[in-house]
């Protein structure tokens, strides 16, 4: 072999060896929503909330998902509120009335913070009952 | 060794030596530390907390703190049947967590005028949990005066 033959090889060899090219490709970063279930047992004309802490800003949803007397489901109002934890309680921002549903029946635009849900028996519920409550956040 | 082996040996040995600096030379560079010193402002909002702590119970109270500032918790006072004023009882400060008050600061402590309990916080929503630390024989009334700002 030449000597500029073998100059022209090492010289290839150098300059692919100097490559900064060494990037890794990635995949876009998506948040997954969290979710959070909050179960209990409510007597009647009681409240309940739960408390939860939010990493990163944007929309909760809140769903009451089952409301059951032993194992039945049941069709009894309640009132689903989504608010700040404040005193004894959960001061609500947003409420609704309702019955269960698998769709979100309260929206809440929110920052970073701590937030919490509420469920309250306004109508009299006729005995206590087991309920599960969805939320839906950042 | 040959000429050309011999010059070749020299390029490769200054490729290898050089060729792989990828650094551009740069200006030397100042750092200025600038330090921001951020005053806790004092307490400027009060709440008293009253409820009845039952045995091996314990109970919250949530606030907002408004701005960068100094908390003070103080359980001023403990009474009922049964329950000698110098009972003592367990007082914590956290953030309110699902059902609870998950404290980060704690202390047992008999009543007075405080504060037993104090920090400085962030913005943010924190809640203050007495409990009884196996010391009750029967339900206490208690009052707990928070001051943040």
């Amino acid at each position: 072999m030449s000597a500029i033959r073998l100059m022209a090889l090492i010289t290839v060899f150098a300059a692919i060896g100097c490559s900064d090219a060494a990037e890794t490709l990635t995949s876009p970063t998506t948040t997954e929503p969290a979710t959070i279930l909050f179960s209990g047992t409510l007597q009647p004309r009681a409240t309940r909330f739960y408390s939860y802490t939010l990493t990163t800003g944007g929309s909760v949803t809140a769903m009451l998902a089952s409301l059951e007397r032993g194992s039945t489901p049941m069709p009894n109002t309640l009132e689903l509120g989504l608010g700040v934890p404040a005193g004894t309680g959960c001061a609500v921002v947003t409420s609704a009335k309702t019955t269960t549903s698998l769709v979100p029946q309260l929206r809440q635009d929110a920052a970073i913070g701590t937030y919490c849900v509420r469920i309250s028996d306004t109508e009299g519920l006729p005995a206590a009952m087991n309920f599960t409550i969805r939320v839906i956040h950042p | 060794m040959k000429p050309a082996a011999r010059i070749c040996s020299l390029i490769l040995t200054l490729l290898t030596t050089f060729g792989c600096r990828g650094d551009t030379p740069t200006s030397p560079t100042t750092t200025t530390t600038t330090t921001t010193t951020t005053t806790a402002a004092s307490p400027i909002y009060s709440e008293e907390f009253i409820d009845i702590l039952s045995v091996s119970g314990s109970v919250f109270y949530s606030f907002t703190v408004t701005q960068y500032g100094t908390v003070n918790i103080s359980l001023t006072s403990v009474s009922g049947a049964f329950v000698p004023s110098t009972v003592t009882l367990g007082l914590g400060l956290g953030t309110p967590e699902a059902e609870g008050c998950s404290t980060t600061s704690n202390v047992s402590t008999q009543s007075g005028a405080g504060p037993q309990l104090t920090g400085v916080y962030n913005p943010g929503v924190y809640c203050v949990k007495v409990s009884d630390v196996g010391n009750l024989y029967a339900a206490a009334r208690f009052a707990v005066t928070v001051a943040y700002p």
